[in-house]
Parts: structure tokens; C-alpha cells; sequence
């Protein structure tokens, strides 16, 4: 019992804490899907585009060099054909031409220009000049390792029975760098915007879907905690109206039974009370005039007046147990000093109480209780010492676990044994080491089943002990109200 | 003379144990199976030889338990104890709105209802010994005379409405806990039940308040108890 209680509250409230984070696990997790779904697909789409777009503008440059330097080879020829000097030709290429470095190789030199950084023959790629060597005129693109930039180099062999050259054409690319480097921020800016776009679908779809989930979910917290007319409000859109149709239904045939159920204990309690206020008030009206009965009638009735007692003890605590199984106990509940509620408590449930010891930090302690459900506690275990144990020898009040107040009740007796622990608060336990003992005390075997239960109303724990060296010690913790300095004048 | 008590009460028999009890106690007992019938009884008592106090059983068939209460309150400020099966906030606040002093829950002991009954019935009989009239604002208690006036207009309380005005009125600004008015009006000891208190403060505010909803002077003070302010 002792760890049973708050380890059973701890898992409600875990329970009820871990449905939120679950949701938005499960959301976050269909909104991330979305995201990446997005991510992937705006990535394929601009390498594609970035890669399509490269090679189309990289071919309309090479084809743009090859003719102009094609068109300025045949300049050349015609130039060499005149037998103009090679600064010279080079010279009028260059007036011809905005962008372009000439290098020319003829009668065994080079003659170029310096308009672009290629200042240097040597900077043209080595296969490149092998095969123009070879008389194989190609294009080649480059990085000129000086400056990192890309280039275009056409070469072409132009030969004629009285002359031999190389003709070489630089074109600088850096414009096609930059177009297509403004291609790819494009297509960056796209792909994030789309992975956005697809974060903000896929929350939106997250939400969407679990609506239904996160309103079944709060109105299942709403009836748990007895809210019992809760409904999932019905939904237009067909594959959500099942679910929320099948959860009503699931409702309102729960309340249906519970009502019934709340019909039939009324009814049931209505019955029994009857008779038994009947049976009470006839044999109290023979008590008081049993000294006109003969001593044999007069035993008897007081066997009777035992039973009947017992019997309407055992009806009202069964009553009272079955209400709070159905979650239906009226729960009186005051602040009320603890200290007075424990010896108010003791006075009313016995002409002698123990001694009791009070923590002098708890004197001003208040608790919520129900003052009638809790008397019923400190009675049914006076009355559970009394039985077996010989009575309760001392009553302490102090601290208990953390915000906890803690009454105990001691007695001198046998003591319960650890095995019984748990056990003696079932309803009609006897325990399992001495069956015969507890069967003969003629109490309702509900006393401690209903301590329990009272217990628990209270938000508090209640467990069994052993009193050292003998004897036991039933332990009943409370949850206390933060203390207030009351004003003086209120006091 | 013996005080004269009427029981509503359907059951036959628990009407007999009942009467059985309480004439052995002293009382003249008279019982009737329902509201109807009690009601009868009860006008020609009133034009004969009044009730002392009413015992009524919240189940009848026909006009139920509330409503005959309602209406003995309507025509009388006598004491009434109910009679219940269930100890449920529902039937025990309406029971008390309706205008009962005090209740018994079914399986009551005997001894209970005649010790309810008793308590009842001695602060019906008592007399008050001072002779004085208390006055805050425009509410006047003649505490001699047993009556209310609220701007000059008299109003009707039942016993326990004005014990409960005189207890409070006579404490001016100090704060009742519930207990100390149970155990003042209803003899009740700390166990009592505070329901009782609550419904009777709210019934008497409804009378002796000019805005019931805004008391002025009959004030709560928040798990302490009650206390009137001048």
C-alpha cells in the first residue's frame, strides 16, 4: 500500500502528461516528412535545371569562339598570304575583336596581345597545342591557375605551302560563370523555398489530421475527469465522422450504463434504508423497555440489536463504497485544522482516547477534508486496533513525505504481518496468516476498504507498519494547504 | 402540553416505528402517507391547534418531499427536519432550500432524530432575554419581539433564520466558523454538517440583503466561517 498509491498516481499523471508531447512528436514528425519530401524534390529539380541550363549556355559559347576565331584564322591566312609581320596581324585582330586575346605562332615565335590576362603561350593547355601541332584544330576550356577564372582556347593550324602557323583564340568565360552562378542562387532560392513551403504544408496537413485525434483525445480527458455529457462536435467531412460518430456512440452508451447504474444504486439504497431505519427505530423502542421483557426475551433481543447494527453498518459502508466506485462520493470537503480534526475526531469515536503527540510544526497545518469521511477513518481504525490489537496506545500528528501531514495510529498488539500489508485493506479480507482470528471480531470486513478508500478522496496515502519491538502502526499522509499568516483581527 | 408533531412519511411502517419512538419521547405524534394529506392536516391544525415541528420524507409519491416543504415553509416558520436516503449535496441543499431547519439520513438511529428534534424544538421555545434592538444601516433585529426590518419593511424569517441573523448580529464583526454556529443553532458538534450553514446564510441573505448577490452585510470570509458587517 505504501508505494502502491503514489506510484499509481504517478502513472495517471505521466498518463496525462505524455498525450500532449505524443501528439506533437507525431505532428512534427509529418511535418519534418513534408519538409524533407520538399527538400529533395526543389534540390533534383534545380540540379537538373542548373545542369541543363550549363551546358546549353557553355555550347553557345564554344560555338560563338569557334566562329569567331574560325573567321579570324582566315583573316590571318589571307594576312600571312601578304606576308605581313605577325605584330601586325595580331594588331589589326585585335582592333577587330572587343574581348579576345590572339596568340600567334609563326616563323618559330609567338606574337599575342596582353589585352587579357593571358600574357603567356605556356598558359594554354599542353594538349591543346599538341594537337594543333599535329595540325588538328580544337577547343579547349581551362582554368588559368593565376586567377582561378575559366577560359575558352580555340586553336587552329593554318598552313600553306609558303608559310606555317598556329593560330590561338583565348575567350574569357567569367560572363558565362556569372550567369550561371546566378542560375544556381536562383534555383537555391528555390529549393528553400519550396522545402518552406512544404514545412508549412506539412504542418498544416499534420494539424489537419490529427484534429480529430487531439479533439478525441481532450474530450476523453474532459469525461475522465467527469465531465460524462463531453462530445466530439460531429464533423462535415465523412472519414473524421467516423471516428468521432463511433467515439460518441462509445459515449453515450457508457454514460447510458453509468446512469443506469447510478439509477439502480439509488433505487437499491432507497430499498435497503427503509427497511433498516424500520428494524433500528422497533428494536431501539424495545431497548428502552427491556426491562419489561424476560431475561431470555431480553438476551435475545440484544443479539438482535447486535446483528441488526452490524447489518446496518454493512449496508450503509457497502453503499458508500459502491458510490465511490462509481465515481459518484459527494466529497464534503472543508480547511480545517488538522491538529482540531484529529482530536475532534478521536473525542467523537471513542470515550477514551489515546494519548496523543503532536509535532508543534504542524499546529497551524491546515487540510481540505471531509470532516465526516475522515472521523470514519480515525474510528474504523480505533475500532480495527481495538479489535485486534488491544487497542490504540498512542496517536502522533507530524510532518509526513514532502507537503504531506502525517497521523498515525499505534497499537501494542500482534502486529500485522508483512505479507498482510496490502492486504487488509481489500473488502472482506481476512488475513491470509490468521483466517480464523480476523473472521470472529464481527466487524463489516469493509472498515479498512473504506479507510482506503476515504483515504484516496482525500488525495492522501494510507499504509501499515510495524510498531517496534511489537505491534503496528496504520499511517494515514494527507496533502496539507500552504500556510497562511491570517490577520489578527480575523483570528 | 406534549409537542404536537406531523410526519409525511409513505412508508407505513417506518411512520410507525417513527411515531412509536417519538411518543416515547413525549411527543403526540400524528402521521400522514403524503403530501396531500399532510397538507389537509396541516390548514386545520393551523385554525385548531398549531404543529410544533414537521418530519418530512423527501421520496413521496404524488407532490414530492421538496415541494411540500416548500409549501409548509410558505404557510408556517415552524421547525422542519427531513428525512432522506441519500447524504448527495443535491437532496440535502434542495431539501434545505426549500425551506428545511435540520435532516436525518436513512438508517437514522432513533435517538438521532429525537435529539434533532429536541434541539429544534428548545431554541423554538426560547426566550430571549435581551431586551434591545440592533440596527446596521437599514436593517433592524428586535431581538425581544422576534422580528426583521429591512428599510422599514418587515420581513418574514423562519426560528432558524433569525437565530442565525441574532448569532451573527449579536457578534458584530467577528468571523463565526461554521462549527460555532452549528454547534450554536443546531447543537450540533464539529461534525456537523456545513451545508447547513451555508444554505441557511443564503436563504437569509436573500431576505435581509437589498442585493443578495452583493452582500453587504452578512459577509463570507473565505475558509474561516461567516460575520456581519454593520
Amino acid at each position: 500500500m505504501t508505494d502502491a498509491l503514489p506510484e499509481l498516481a504517478g502513472t495517471r499523471r505521466l498518463l496525462r502528461l505524455r498525450h500532449p508531447l505524443y501528439h506533437s512528436r507525431l505532428s512534427s514528425r509529418i511535418t519534418f516528412l513534408f519538409g524533407m519530401s520538399a527538400l529533395v524534390l526543389g534540390v533534383m529539380v534545380s540540379a537538373i535545371t542548373y545542369y541543363a541550363t550549363r551546358s546549353s549556355i557553355v555550347g553557345q559559347y564554344v560555338t560563338a569562339a569557334e566562329t569567331t576565331a574560325l573567321d579570324n584564322g582566315s583573316v590571318i591566312h589571307a594576312d600571312l598570304a601578304d606576308q605581313l609581320s605577325g605584330p601586325l596581324i595580331v594588331n589589326n585582330i585585335d582592333q577587330a575583336t572587343s574581348n579576345s586575346s590572339s596568340l600567334l605562332y609563326e616563323k618559330g615565335s609567338w606574337t599575342f596581345t596582353a589585352r587579357l590576362s593571358i600574357l603567356n603561350p605556356q598558359d594554354l593547355p599542353v594538349s591543346l597545342r599538341n594537337s594543333v601541332k599535329l595540325g588538328v584544330p580544337a577547343e579547349q576550356i581551362f582554368i588559368l591557375p593565376s586567377n582561378g577564372e575559366a577560359y575558352i582556347a580555340v586553336g587552329q593550324p593554318i598552313n600553306a605551302p609558303s608559310f606555317v602557323a598556329r593560330y590561338f583564340e583565348v575567350f574569357p568565360m567569367s560572363q558565362a560563370q556569372n550567369e550561371l552562378n546566378s542560375l544556381l542562387s536562383a534555383l537555391v532560392a528555390a529549393a528553400t523555398l519550396t522545402t518552406i513551403v512544404g514545412l508549412t504544408l506539412g504542418r498544416w496537413a499534420a494539424r489537419r489530421v490529427l484534429r480529430p485525434l487531439r479533439e478525441v483525445s481532450e474530450v476523453a480527458r474532459q469525461i475522465s475527469e467527469g465531465q460524462i455529457d463531453a462530445r466530439i462536435e460531429t464533423s462535415s467531412q465523412s472519414d473524421l465522422a467516423i471516428l468521432t460518430r463511433s467515439f460518441n456512440r462509445m459515449v453515450d452508451l457508457f454514460q447510458d450504463r453509468l446512469e443506469r447504474e447510478e439509477r439502480f444504486a439509488s433505487d437499491i439504497s432507497h430499498e435497503l434504508r427503509s427497511p433498516l431505519t424500520t428494524l433500528g427505530s422497533s428494536i431501539s423502542i424495545l431497548e428502552s423497555h427491556s426491562d419489561e421483557l424476560p431475561p431470555r426475551s431480553s438476551q435475545a433481543l440484544a443479539l438482535l440489536s447486535q446483528e441488526v447494527r452490524r447489518f446496518q453498518r454493512m449496508v450503509v459502508d457497502l453503499l458508500e463504497i459502491s458510490r465511490i466506485d462509481a465515481g459518484m462520493a459527494d466529497f464534503q470537503g472543508e480547511e480545517v485544522y488538522i491538529v482540531e480534526l484529529v482530536v475532534r475526531s478521536l473525542e467523537r469515536s471513542t470515550s477514551t482516547p489515546p494519548p496523543i503527540e503532536t509535532d508543534p510544526d504542524v499546529d497551524q497545518w491546515r487540510v481540505f477534508a471531509d470532516k465526516r469521511r475522515f472521523e470514519r477513518v480515525i474510528a474504523n481504525l480505533l475500532e480495527n486496533a481495538e479489535r485486534y490489537a488491544g487497542g490504540a496506545t498512542r496517536v502522533t500528528i507530524g510532518r509526513g513525505s514532502e507537503g504531506h501531514v502525517r497521523v498515525a495510529i499505534e497499537d501494542e498488539g500482534p502486529g500485522v504481518p508483512e505479507i498482510d500489508r496490502t492486504r487488509i485493506f481489500d473488502r472482506f479480507a481476512r488475513a491470509a496468516s490468521s483466517a480464523g482470528r480476523r473472521g470472529a471480531g464481527g466487524g463489516t470486513g469493509l472498515g479498512l476498504a473504506l479507510v482506503s478508500e476515504h483515504v484516496k478522496l482525500h488525495g492522501g496515502a494510507i499504509w501499515a507498519e510495524s510498531n517496534l519491538p511489537n505491534g503496528s502502526r496504520f499511517v494515514v499522509e494527507l496533502p496539507h494547504l500552504i500556510v497562511e499568516e491570517l490577520p489578527e483581527a480575523e483570528r | 402540553m406534549s409537542p404536537k408533531i406531523l410526519i409525511i412519511e409513505d412508508d407505513e411502517r417506518i411512520r410507525a416505528s417513527m411515531a412509536l419512538s417519538l411518543e416515547d419521547e413525549g411527543h403526540e405524534v400524528l402521521g400522514a402517507p403524503s403530501a396531500e394529506t399532510a397538507l389537509d392536516l396541516f390548514g386545520h391544525a393551523l385554525v385548531n391547534q398549531p404543529f410544533d415541528l414537521v418530519i418530512i420524507d423527501l421520496m413521496l409519491p404524488g407532490m414530492d418531499g421538496f415541494a411540500c416543504c416548500r409549501e409548509v415553509r410558505h404557510q408556517s416558520a415552524l421547525p422542519i427536519v427531513m428525512v432522506t436516503a441519500r447524504t448527495d449535496t443535491h437532496d440535502v441543499v434542495a431539501g434545505l432550500e426549500a425551506g428545511a431547519d435540520d435532516y436525518v439520513t436513512k438508517p437514522f438511529e432513533p435517538k438521532e432524530l429525537a435529539a434533532r428534534i429536541r434541539a429544534l424544538l428548545r431554541r423554538a421555545h426560547a426566550t430571549n432575554s435581551v431586551l434591545s434592538i440592533l440596527t446596521f444601516g437599514e436593517l433592524e433585529i428586535q431581538l425581544e419581539a422576534g422580528t426583521v426590518r429591512l428599510a422599514e419593511q418587515e420581513v418574514h424569517l423562519t426560528r432558524t433564520e433569525f437565530l442565525l441573523l441574532c448569532e451573527l448580529a449579536s457578534n458584530p464583526n467577528k468571523v463565526l466558523s461554521r462549527e460555532q454556529l452549528l454547534e450554536r443553532i443546531w447543537s450540533y458538534d464539529y461534525f456537523g454538517d456545513g451545508r447547513l450553514v451555508d444554505v441557511h446564510i443564503r436563504r437569509l441573505r436573500t431576505k435581509v440583503e437589498l442585493d443578495p448577490a452583493n452582500p453587504r452585510h452578512i459577509i463570507t470570509v473565505r475558509g474561516l466561517g461567516y460575520k456581519l458587517a454593520p
